[in-house]
This record gives C-alpha cells, structure tokens and sequence, in this order.
C-alpha cells in the first residue's frame, strides 16, 4: 500500500475518535490499517492514550471533591445581604410613591367638594347665590350702621337695591311678617 | 458508559422538576434556591477546582457563580437547563482569577490530600498519585483558555461532546477540533515532564526516564 506525505495528518482525527470514544466511523478502518505499519503514529497515539487516561484519572479525582458544608451557609448569608440592599434601593422612590398617594387621598374629597356645589356640605354663599361684590359691600355697611346706630331711614337711590334670591329648603317658605324699615320699632337691634 | 450517552439522558422528568425549581427560584424562594444550589453546586465546585487547583479558590467561584444566579434568576427560562449557563459563568470567573493570579500548583496537593478520599493505603502510591494530578494539572494550566475549558468539560466532568459545546457556545466540530489540538499540546508537556512516570509510561520508557 502507497502512503502519500501527509497521510499520518489525515489519519489522527479519526484515529483520536476512535481511541477517545470509541468512535468507529468510514475513515477508522483505514486509519487503522495506517497505523499498522507507521511506527511514528503508533508512538504518538500510544502517548496521546497515556495523556487522556491521565486527564480522566485526574478527572475522577476532581469528581469525588465536594465543597465544604459551609458553602450554603455562607451562600444564604451574602443573598439575604443582597435582599436588604434591593429594599433600600427600592425604598426612596417606593416612600415617595406612597407619600403622593397619600397626600392625594387627603386632599382629593376637599378638591372634588369645590368642584360640585351640590354635593358639598360646605357653604359658600358667594358662589351659591351669586351674591355680587357690591352687595357684599352694602351688606357690610348695613350691619355697620345698625352696630353704630345710625340706621339710615331711608336708602341712597344711588345704591342699588339688594336683591338677595330667597332659597329654602324643599321650597317652603316660612310666615313671617315683613318690617317697614322705614319706620323703626324703637327696639335695640338685636345682635345678629 | 460513553461521555455522549450520559449526557444524552436527560429525562423529561428531570427537565420538568427542573422547570418547577425555576419557577419558584425565580418567585425569590430562599428554600427553593437552596435545593438548585444542592443541585447544581458539585459541576460547578469541580469545575472551578479542576481549573484552579485550589480548594480555597474554588470555594469562592462557586459562592460567586451562586451569588450571580440569584441575582439574574429571573433571566432563566423554563425547559431550559440552568447547568450551560452556570459553567460559563464558573469558567469566566475562574479565568479572570487565575488571570490576576497565576496560581502556584502546591495547593493541588495538599487540598487534594485532604479533600479527595483516597483508598489506597500506600504512602508512596499516594505520593505519587499527587505527583501525577499536579503534573495534569499544570498540563492543562499551560494550555490557552479555549482548549482548557473544553479538556475540563469533556474530560474532568465528562461532559458529552454536544454538551460542551452547548456550554461553550461553539459548533461541535471546533470541540472535536480543541480537543486534538489541547490533547496533543498535553501529550507534548507530560512528555517532556520527567516525573510523569509510573504507570503511565510504557515499561520501557520508564527505565529511560530514571536513566536520565
């Protein structure tokens, strides 16, 4: 049989599957025949056996090595380390958040009240009744005069009449007997 | 058994624990985490420690390679095997330890002396049993990272060739390939190491080997 230059080269892959693991594929059988009569691969396959069975006799004895019983412990112990860093990460947007949403329950039934009439307990005479700046004024002026006691008798035509809408509760209005102002009773005023 | 034929036999009934031991890792169950560790922990110990050598060090990569999981539990999908992902994590961290520090091979021995349960009573066979594994050690120190993380895969945790490739991330062929190339620069070292003798040299070979 010819051997070409080279031929060993071709031969090893095959040879080292075939010795490594057993592997016995088209180009085995040609290969062995190679090494049959190639003294130079046959020392080197010999040596290469020596060097896999050496790696897989170190091998089992790196399997049979087992960490120390400690490992978990002290695994545990820098996780639950790790646990409370993330809380404190967490905690100032997370306070925040809930800072918001606290403040927003608060407040949010006093915003809502102003913004339907209706339903709020909350008086504002100015916006329910549509009471004018200038009434407010004459209004304000009125109890002046009667803390003072300079009622006057008769109103300013220049001042404009108080037209204040009379709102009562389911529309009842009450008996009540209606005083000439200008014609006093003599009595104190009483305190309002 | 064939390394392809073990690592083959991942059962369905192991994926789908797995699954479920996932799903509650990932829901920051401290119990669960505790039995993936209990699972996971001797691959990736005897990884690191037949990378470095050294007990102490493997210790620390396994605690960081663990510590890493937690934190990035979440990025782990179910059927997925968790096991590729740990490897390369060990092997990273291995690397950049042993690349800050090129450990000194003594501490193979004496971990290695108390660590490894030895049977054989004979202090000279142990001796030279210790002899050997710090040779192959070293062997396998000298070697460029890519071909040691493959020779510790396939050969030290007899991992199948898809396996390591899995782990690895690279095509089946360049594992055939690393192989031939970390095998023949190991076959070239333990050679040229005069203390590799005993039982791993021919009879003849050895007698040359005390002659010199």
């Amino acid at each position: 049989m010819i051997e070409f230059r080279g031929a060993c080269a071709r031969h090893r892959a095959a040879l080292l599957d075939f010795v490594d693991r057993g592997e016995i594929v088209a180009s085995t059988a040609p290969a062995l025949a190679h090494l049959e009569h190639c003294g130079r691969c046959t020392d080197e396959l010999e040596s290469t056996v020596l060097a896999i069975t050496a790696l897989r006799r170190y091998g089992d004895d790196v399997g049979r090595a087992e960490p120390s019983p400690e490992a978990w412990p002290r695994l545990r112990a820098r996780i639950e380390s790790l646990r409370p860093a993330r809380w404190a990460i967490m905690s100032p947007s997370a306070g925040m958040v809930m800072s918001i949403a606290l403040v927003a329950v608060l407040v949010a039934p006093l915003r809502l009240g102003t913004s339907s009439a209706s339903s709020s307990p909350v008086y504002s005479p100015t916006t329910q009744l549509g009471v004018s700046l200038e009434e407010r004024r004459a209004e304000a002026a009125y109890l002046k005069n009667i803390r003072m006691g300079t009622f006057p008798t008769k109103q300013p035509a220049s001042r404009p009449v108080l037209t204040f809408p009379r709102k009562y509760p389911d529309n009842i209005e009450p008996d009540r007997k209606e005083v000439n102002p200008a014609e006093p009773s003599g009595k104190p005023p009483e305190a309002i | 058994m064939t390394n392809d034929a073990a690592g083959g036999a991942a059962s369905t009934a192991s994926q789908k624990s797995d699954a479920e031991l996932l799903r509650r890792v990932q829901a920051d169950d401290l119990d669960a985490f505790e039995e993936f560790f209990a699972r996971y922990r001797n691959p990736i110990y005897r990884t690191a420690y037949g990378l470095t050598g050294d007990r102490q060090a493997a210790e620390e990569i396994l605690q960081d390679t663990f510590a890493r999981a937690y934190r990035h539990r979440h990025t782990f999908h179910d059927g997925v095997s968790p096991l590729p992902w740990l490897h390369r994590v060990s092997l990273n961290l291995c690397y950049s330890r042993l690349s800050r520090r090129r450990l000194d091979a003594s501490p193979i021995d004496e971990t290695a002396e108390h660590t490894v349960p030895d049977d054989r009573p004979l202090p000279a066979e142990r001796a030279e049993q210790s002899e050997l594994r710090q040779i192959v050690r070293e062997g396998i120190a000298q070697l460029p990272e890519k071909h040691q993380s493959v020779v510790v895969l396939y050969y030290l945790h007899r991992l199948s060739l898809q396996e390591t490739a899995q782990v690895l991330g690279i095509q089946l062929g360049t594992v055939k390939s690393r192989l031939h190339y970390a095998l023949r620069s190991l076959r070239v070292h333990l050679e040229e190491d005069r203390r590799f003798g005993g039982a791993y040299l021919p009879a003849g070979d050895e007698a040359e080997v005390k002659a010199s």
